[in-house]
């Protein structure tokens, strides 16, 4: 059963600084248990820094403030320097698939180290299976991490996130590496394995076309700053700040009518 | 003004491309699609001479003689006369040690012209782009990625080409640069009647802006259509699967009510 009012992640007054320069300022996020939260902003508006903030990963960006709650247990941003682990429920896959496997390990073995250290043996061999092949992905034989195309390692590494049973699945910038086809299949079996078994997501992403089409409520991030955090439809419908009805304006390719505006 | 006949590219033993037909016409915009290894890059390769044909022609009537040439196997021959090109990653593309004025103007490298000629050449190119003159004392490094971006365009526009080779130009770039980068793109176009050759992996990109569109697959061509064909009628299954999913990625306007049945995956895709 679906929690359905109480919130997974909030995240309050997070403020966070690259050597003196201030990247993050004051983000105020949550996340329902089973919901799915898109995070959406252009280059440098650090949207990868709140992630591995997030994450308790502090560099480059070191948090200043802020506190967060993750299933009723409270993390002070500042102090508590620990990564946040799969045992807490936290799962993330980064941007770039190579990043997350070891290109000399079989993936063999690396997909029993991952079975090991995240649920020490509750997760059988045909649910195992099962998980694999709902992502789409073949035996692993004798291969190495080169040897798969891209959009299979990054299936690989969402398999691997999604082996401990996590309450929390982060996912940054899910597409950009693959090419349509996959990137549709890919997120489609995401979405659905995590509706299945409420898993909340949190997507981040530059492209607020994607996020629209799945996410429940969008953070709209800017400078640093959350300019907007509503629900998809009516921030869809309505932007209330200036970056927001530029993302809202630009999220299709213009036709000759609609002149984008300059920044 | 472009057209290319059974074009195959050999390396070793392995056919790269095979039997690649296509026509561009002047002022037109051919959006060449497919995935990473379809051979996108190495078609672009080969029609500038970096990569020797194996079999098939390029008819080629772009020079200023007004003649049209023919380009055979065997012959060699680096970059067709009167093409530019732009690169996917505007960093990579910029020597960042090299002001930006100085980096436009290595457009001009083979034009022989006078100091003056060329700064006109450079400040008309810099208001096409839409980038102010102020920029061209900076380096890469000091711009953002949607005006190094520009800077290449610049730089590519300079020499008066009558056709622009784009290389996933906006691939690097976040969605709103994107767009802007786009506009400019095809107000150049439409002002100076170029032909462009581009390759996209965005399909929302290619319906808004493209004439023709030309599909890879696996070093071959799956089809060549009108852009309206290919949205309305694609003639082959892959194009077909590419237009779902960019529907279901949100990239193209107007979803179609998409069902709620998620598209099976094949194994070792």
């Amino acid at each position: 059963m679906s929690k359905t009012n109480s919130s997974l992640l909030s995240v309050r007054d997070l403020s966070a600084n690259i050597g003196r320069q201030i990247v993050l300022s004051d983000i105020s996020l949550d996340a329902q248990h089973g919901e799915c939260v898109a995070i959406v902003g252009g280059s440098g508006a650090g949207k990868s820094c709140l992630l591995r903030c997030i994450m308790g990963l502090y560099r480059p960006a070191k948090p200043t403030s802020g506190q967060m709650i993750f299933a009723d247990q409270m993390i002070e941003l500042v102090k508590d320097r620990s990564v946040r682990s799969a045992d807490l429920g936290f799962a993330f896959v980064p941007q770039n698939p190579q990043a997350g496997l070891d290109p000399l390990k079989r993936l063999a073995v690396q997909w029993k180290q991952a079975v090991r250290c995240a649920n020490r043996g509750e997760m059988s061999k045909e649910e195992q299976s099962e998980l694999l092949g709902s992502l789409g992905l073949p035996d692993f034989g004798s291969c190495y991490p080169h040897e798969w195309s891209q959009g299979m390692q990054q299936r690989l590494l969402i398999a691997f996130a999604l082996l401990a049973r996590p309450k929390l699945l982060i996912l940054d910038e899910p597409t950009s590496a693959l090419d349509p086809l996959i990137a549709a299949q890919t997120i489609t079996r995401v979405m659905a394995h995590a509706k299945e078994h409420d898993i909340a997501t949190l997507i981040v992403t530059h492209d607020l076309a994607l996020a629209a089409r799945f996410a429940n409520r969008l953070a709209i991030l800017s400078a640093g700053k959350i300019e907007e955090f509503g629900s998809t439809a009516k921030l869809m419908e309505a932007p209330g700040s200036d970056y927001g009805k530029l993302l809202v304006s630009n999220r299709y390719w213009a036709h000759q009518s609609q002149s984008p505006e300059r920044v | 003004m472009l057209t290319v006949k059974s074009l195959c590219v050999d390396a070793q033993d392995t056919r790269l491309l095979d039997d690649i037909n296509f026509s561009l016409g002047a002022g037109e915009c051919l959006c060449i699609i497919g995935e990473s290894g379809s051979g996108k890059t190495t078609l672009l390769k080969s029609l500038q001479g970096m990569m020797p044909m194996a079999e098939g022609s390029i008819h080629h009537g772009l020079s200023d003689d007004g003649v049209e040439h023919i380009y055979q196997p065997g012959q060699h021959y680096l970059g067709l006369p009167g093409v530019s090109w732009v690169m996917q990653n505007p960093t990579a593309a910029l020597n960042p040690h090299q002001r930006v004025g100085d980096a436009i103007l290595e457009g001009l490298y083979s034009a022989r012209l006078s100091k003056s000629e060329q700064q006109t050449r450079l400040r008309s190119a810099l208001q096409e782009v839409e980038l102010s003159e102020e920029l061209i004392m900076r380096k890469p490094p000091q711009l953002s990625l949607g005006q190094a971006q520009r800077v290449c365009l610049a730089r590519a526009l300079i020499s008066r080409p009558k056709m622009i080779i784009f290389d996933e130009p906006l691939s690097a770039l976040d969605a709103v640069v994107q767009k802007q980068i786009a506009r400019v793109i095809d107000e150049i176009r439409k002002a100076h009647g170029l032909s462009y050759l581009f390759v996209t992996h965005d399909l929302g990109f290619a319906r808004a802006y493209a004439d023709q569109i030309l599909l890879l697959r696996n070093g071959k061509m799956e089809t060549c259509q009108r852009t309206d064909d290919f949205f309305g009628n694609p003639a082959s299954i892959y194009g077909a699967e590419l237009i779902d999913a960019a529907t279901i990625l949100g990239a193209l306007e107007q979803p179609a009510e998409l069902s709620e049945e998620i598209p099976r995956l094949e194994a070792g895709q």
